[in-house]
C-alpha cells in the first residue's frame, strides 16, 4: 500500500513534466492555420489529444471523482463539468471572446487546489458548511472551457467551416475526457479495494493540492513576465 | 476489509491537520516552482538551482535560442532599433502604392549570407535571421525542385497571452504545391528571428540555395531538429572593385 502511495505521488509530480504537450503543438498549429473548410476528424483528434495531454484538466477531474463511488454520481458530475466547459468553449470561440490564457490557466490551477481542499473536508471544517460541490464543478467547468477556447483561438481559424470544426474539437475533448476518465476510474477503483486507500486519501489530496498550487504559480508568473 | 477502514476515516480530519496540509502543499509547490519550473520555463532563477541543474537552458532554447558564442556584442545590443519611416502608402485607386519614404538608415551591421543545402526526400530545414524591428534584408532562394515553405518570424516579445515558446507569425505560406524560388525585400515587423522553413515532399534530393544581404547579426539554423546559431559572413568576403573587371554594357 505504500507502493500505491508512492506511485500516486510520483504521478502527481511527474505528470506536469511528462505532459508538456499541453499547448496545441507547433505542427498541429500549422495545420489548424492552413486549414480551410471543415475537417471533422482532425479537429476531433486535436480536441481529444488536448484533453488527454492536458494535465490541468486531468488533475481537476481526479479531484472531482476521487470520492465518487457510484457510477451514477461520476456521470452526473462529469456531465456538469462537460456542460460548463462546452458552453464557454463554443461561446468563447464563436463570440470571439479573448480571455488572457495565463489568468484562465491560473484559475484552472486554483480549481485543482479548491477541489483538493474540498476533498480534505476543509470547507466543512473551516466554514461550518459544505458549499455545493455540483455548483463548484459547473462554475470551474466554465473556466476550463475558456481555457480550451483561448488555446484554440491562438490560431487564426478559417471562417469556412468554423462551427463544424469547433464542434468537432469539442466532441474530441469529450472523447479524450472519457478515455482519460476510464483510466483514472480503473486505477481509483482498484486502489479503493486496497486497505490503504482511505488512510492515504488525505495525503493524495495534499499532493493534488501541490500540483494545483504549482499550476497557479506557473501561470501567474507567466502573466507578469511574458 | 474495505468496510473496516471506511469506518476509521469517517471522522473527518481536524482543522489543524487540514491547515498543516494546505501550508505544506503551498511550501512544496513554492519550492518546486522556484527551483525547477520557473528556471526551466521562464529563465527566472533566484536561487541559482536552474543554472546548476542546466534547467535554464530549456528556457533560453525556447526564447532567444542564441548560444553565448553567437550572442551580439554589448555595443550592438544597446543600440536603439531603427524607426520605420512609413515607406509605402496604398494608392486609393488600387494601383501601385505611393512612396512616402525611400530608405531606413542603419548605423552599422550590414551582413551577407550564402548557403547551399541538400534536402533528402521528406527532409525539412529552417534558416532564420536575427533582426531588429525595422531592419531590412534582400533575399533570393532557388531550389532544384518544388519545396513547401513557410516564411515566418518569431518575435522576441510575444503578444500578451501567447505561449512563450511556440509563437510565430506567418508572412508567406505554401504548403500545397510548393515553389522552387522566392525573391524579395523584407523589413522585419518585430525584433526577433525571421526566415524560412522548407520541406522536401518530392521523392528525390533537392538542392536549395539561399542568398541574402541585410541587417542581421546571427543566423538560426534548424536541421534534423538540431537548433544552432551561427555567425554571418562578413561582407568583405565579396571581392570588391576593381578585383571584378568592369563590363561595358553599351
Amino acid at each position: 500500500m505504500s507502493r500505491n502511495l508512492l506511485l500516486c505521488l510520483i504521478l502527481v509530480i511527474v505528470l506536469p513534466v511528462g505532459a508538456l504537450a499541453h499547448n496545441v503543438s507547433k505542427r498541429d498549429a500549422t495545420f489548424v492555420q492552413s486549414n480551410s473548410g471543415s475537417a471533422i476528424a482532425p479537429f476531433l483528434y486535436l480536441g481529444a489529444k488536448h484533453m488527454v495531454t492536458g494535465y490541468d484538466h486531468l488533475l481537476f477531474l481526479v479531484g472531482v471523482i476521487f470520492f465518487l463511488y457510484r457510477l451514477r454520481d461520476v456521470v452526473q458530475y462529469v456531465s456538469l463539468f462537460t456542460i460548463g466547459h462546452s458552453l464557454t468553449l463554443l461561446g468563447g470561440v464563436l463570440g470571439g471572446i479573448h480571455a488572457n490564457s495565463y489568468l484562465v490557466d491560473a484559475i484552472i490551477g486554483f480549481s485543482v487546489v479548491y477541489k483538493a481542499f474540498d476533498n480534505m473536508d476543509g470547507f466543512k471544517r473551516f466554514l461550518g458548511f459544505q458549499p455545493s460541490t455540483r455548483l463548484a464543478v459547473l462554475i470551474f467547468g466554465l473556466f476550463h472551457g475558456f481555457g480550451l477556447a483561448t488555446k484554440l483561438q491562438e490560431f487564426t481559424l478559417a471562417k469556412n467551416g468554423l462551427v463544424t470544426n469547433i464542434v468537432s474539437f469539442n466532441i474530441g475533448v469529450e472523447i479524450g475526457q472519457v478515455l482519460a476518465l476510464t483510466g483514472v476510474l480503473i486505477a481509483l477503483s482498484y486502489w479503493r479495494t486496497r486497505p490503504g486507500f482511505l488512510q492515504h486519501a488525505f495525503l493524495t489530496n495534499t499532493a493534488l493540492m501541490v500540483g494545483g498550487f504549482m499550476l497557479v504559480g506557473y501561470q501567474l508568473t507567466g502573466y507578469f513576465v511574458a | 476489509m474495505g468496510e473496516e477502514s471506511y469506518v476509521v476515516t469517517v471522522q473527518p480530519p481536524s482543522r489543524k491537520r487540514i491547515a498543516t496540509a494546505t501550508v505544506v502543499a503551498l511550501v512544496i509547490a513554492g519550492i518546486l516552482l522556484v527551483t525547477a519550473v520557473l528556471p526551466a520555463e521562464y529563465g527566472i532563477d533566484p536561487l541559482g538551482t536552474g543554472k546548476a541543474l542546466h534547467l535554464t537552458d530549456l528556457a533560453s532554447a525556447g526564447a532567444a535560442r542564441v548560444p553565448e558564442k553567437a550572442a551580439p556584442s554589448p555595443s550592438e545590443s544597446t543600440e536603439p532599433p531603427a524607426t520605420i519611416v512609413p515607406v509605402l502608402e496604398p494608392a486609393s485607386d488600387g494601383s501601385a502604392p505611393v512612396v512616402k519614404g525611400t530608405f531606413i538608415a542603419q548605423k552599422r551591421g550590414y551582413k551577407v549570407d550564402s548557403r547551399e543545402i541538400k534536402l533528402k526526400a521528406g527532409e525539412g530545414t529552417e534558416i532564420k535571421y536575427n533582426m531588429k524591428k525595422g531592419a531590412g534584408m534582400v533575399y533570393s532562394w532557388t531550389a532544384s525542385d518544388k519545396l513547401l515553405f513557410e516564411f515566418h518570424g518569431e518575435p522576441n516579445v510575444k503578444p500578451v497571452g501567447k505561449s512563450s515558446t511556440d509563437y510565430y507569425e506567418t508572412y508567406e505560406l505554401d504548403n500545397q504545391s510548393g515553389k522552387n524560388e522566392g525573391h524579395g525585400t523584407f523589413v522585419a515587423p518585430s525584433s526577433g528571428i525571421h526566415g524560412w522553413f522548407w520541406e522536401n515532399k518530392t521523392p528525390n534530393e533537392v538542392t536549395l540555395k539561399v542568398v541574402s544581404a541585410g541587417f542581421y547579426d546571427w543566423i538560426f539554423l534548424n536541421r534534423d531538429n538540431k537548433e544552432t546559431a551561427v555567425r554571418t559572413m562578413d561582407p568583405d568576403v565579396i571581392p570588391a572593385h576593381p578585383k571584378v573587371p568592369d563590363e561595358a554594357l553599351r
